[in-house]
């Protein structure tokens, strides 16, 4: 009965690691299939480990016993060995396999956000934005959203810092369904990401390098002592004060001027200036900008009264910046 | 038969995706920016060489570290020699010959001056506007004629002497890492480090390399050609910019960025740094 089990275990829970190991190698990242992945990795190892249990007697005898064949387990000791370096050691053809897979292939458009920052959605009205400070650092800054009560689907959200000469310095947050891909499916709209969130994909040209156009090979700038980590400007002492930005967009909200049944009105810029250890450790984020012109070039426009519906879409953005206790 | 046919076909699909026409980006971060290498065919082998260049660059001339050979030269007393390592020498003669390309609105000699601004490793020290008998004193300290060059071995002359090879350094990695490129055979290629950039040869269906920037006017083609851009539109002391006027002895007012062009782009960086003391009103 339990080698009936572990056969049928065996062929699940292998279908299901390569199906999403396949998902995985194509597709961009996703949280659901790393967690089937994960799962069936786990549950594989548990059933490979009661296979090979119940068939002691069989591998035993292989090794030590009378049927032993040295020749046998040498030649699959010596394959398993030579798998294994060609992964190690990035080989043919685990480099070339490594390197056809989508993180490779679109490494220029992943947009990962630094390890020490990180989000929850508390319920619908509610997202957390967080980040710790790093070594260097000594503020932990984080962002309370709230949006309008009732609202069926969130806004696509987009969180970055800036100096205030305007120039990125660490994407805080952004959707993952936007996190992966220069062309993306926001709620049933298929658009590129710089239609969704023009003013921010602008911004981060300097980061990736890659111009929303893909027309562009390389920038010149200047950048005096700029770094793209905001551990910087996390300090209680000396730390630079910096813009704390957050675009969103709703889709399908046309409305007056901006009547796209699909992308409908532009995306909305909110701003604050925060300076840590310095007055209030709270600032809110006030509507400062849109991004109807921005789609060529990433300038913000600041003529809000034609925006209709899309400013209600938020109600609260809250920023604090508190200093950790070493 | 048929599923090893399926099989090899499979593999052979994958590794022909390795082709050498490929763009690849290796990026990083290095004294302290961002570096990104764009190369048809693959350079990942090259990071650990590239990340070698990045460390001997920091030891040599970086004023964030004490132990570097810049830092112990600008502690170091009048009259004392310094035998300096080839890589040393070579950027100095690089900016020596800059200095007087641009008449000196390129000084890798004010480091008192930078000092004396609070830019740089000496932020911290920055006790507000200095008055002007301390910027005379410290641009008393300042020049090529405060040392003595005979090969390898640099003479400090004047106790108040400080280096700085920030305006230059960038240009100068990015012109190291394309040695390492074309040493390893790799003919077609852009670097990028903190905004500085050297394009060689050309990518993939292009006669070159397209390039963009705040202080162009337009996407440019780059071949076989470095630019380089100096920013002053980043506000440090008040209105002022994190670059020092060699000739006033202070920072020059923000203003428009400048770019500029050149073979190499050690030469492109330190132009471009002429150009904004110039376009400041640096005589």
């Amino acid at each position: 009965m339990m080698r009936h089990w572990v056969n049928f275990g065996l062929l699940f829970s292998f279908l299901a690691l390569a199906a999403s190991g396949v998902m995985a190698y194509l597709l961009p990242f996703s949280l659901t299939t790393a967690r089937v992945h994960i799962f069936a990795g786990a549950l594989t190892v548990v059933l490979v480990l009661l296979h090979v249990l119940s068939r002691l007697k069989y591998f035993s005898s292989k090794v030590t016993g009378k049927s032993a064949s040295r020749g046998m387990v040498a030649a699959v000791t010596l394959t398993a060995v030579v798998l294994l370096a060609v992964a190690v050691y990035d080989l043919w053809p685990a480099k070339q396999m490594v390197g056809a897979s989508y993180e490779a292939r679109r490494r220029s458009e992943i947009v990962r956000s630094s390890p020490l920052a990180g989000f929850l959605d508390v319920d619908a009205q509610h997202r957390f934005v967080a980040r710790q400070p790093g070594e260097e650092a000594d503020v932990a800054l984080s962002l309370m959203v709230r949006f309008r009560e009732g609202l069926e689907k969130a806004p696509a959200m987009v969180v970055w810092a800036e100096t205030s000469s305007g120039t990125i310095i660490e994407t805080l947050y952004i959707d993952e369904a936007l996190a992966y891909g220069e062309d993306v499916e926001w709620q049933g709209v298929k658009t590129p990401r710089h239609k969704l969130l023009p003013i921010w994909r602008h911004k981060h040209t300097v980061v990736s390098g890659v111009d929303p156009h893909g027309k562009v090979d390389a920038f010149t700038g200047a950048t005096p002592e700029h770094s793209f980590t905001i551990d910087q400007n996390l300090k209680t002492e000396d730390g630079e004060g910096f813009v704390l930005c957050v675009e969103i967009n709703a889709v399908q909200d046309p409305a007056g001027a901006y009547a796209d049944p699909d992308l409908g009105q532009p995306s909305l810029l909110y701003t604050a200036y925060i300076e840590p250890g310095k007055g209030s450790p709270w600032a809110l984020l006030e509507l400062t900008a849109h991004g109807a012109e921005a789609f060529e070039n990433g300038a913000p426009a600041y003529d809000l009264e034609e925006i209709g519906s899309a400013k209600d879409l938020i109600d609260l953005l809250l920023v604090k910046t508190a200093p950790i206790p070493p | 038969m048929m599923p090893r046919l399926a099989m090899v076909a499979a593999v052979l699909a994958m590794t022909a995706c390795d082709s050498t026409d490929e763009v690849r980006i290796l990026t990083g971060e290095a004294i302290g920016t961002t570096y990104r290498i764009k190369t048809v065919g693959d350079a990942e082998g090259l990071r650990g060489e590239i990340d070698g260049m990045f460390d001997q660059l920091d030891r040599d001339v970086s004023t964030w570290r004490e132990d570097s050979w810049i830092s112990r030269f600008n502690r170091a007393e009048a009259g004392s020699r310094f035998d300096m390592p080839a890589s040393v020498v070579e950027l100095m003669s690089i900016s020596r010959d800059c200095h007087e390309r641009t008449e000196g609105r390129f000084d890798p000699t004010v480091g008192a001056l930078i000092r004396l601004w609070g830019f740089g490793a000496w932020k911290k020290e920055w006790r507000g506007e200095p008055g002007p008998e301390e910027i005379m004193a410290a641009r008393e300290a300042c020049g090529f004629r405060h040392i003595r060059i005979e090969g390898h071995r640099i003479t400090k002359l004047h106790g108040g002497l400080m280096l700085d090879f920030s305006a230059i350094a960038k240009g100068h990695a990015v012109d190291l890492i394309a040695a390492i490129l074309r040493e390893a055979g790799i003919r077609d290629f852009v670097i990028e480090i903190g905004g500085d950039l050297l394009a060689e040869g050309h990518a993939p269906g292009k006669s070159g390399w397209t390039v963009d920037g705040p202080a162009l006017n337009g996407p440019v083609t780059l071949i076989d050609e470095a630019i380089a851009t100096s920013g002053s539109e980043h506000h440090f002391r008040g209105q002022r910019s994190h670059i020092i006027d060699p000739r006033r002895g202070e920072p020059v007012p923000v203003g428009r960025p400048a770019a500029a062009r050149a073979r190499t782009c050690a030469v492109a960086d330190a132009l471009a740094t002429a150009a904004v003391v110039e376009q400041a009103g640096g005589e």
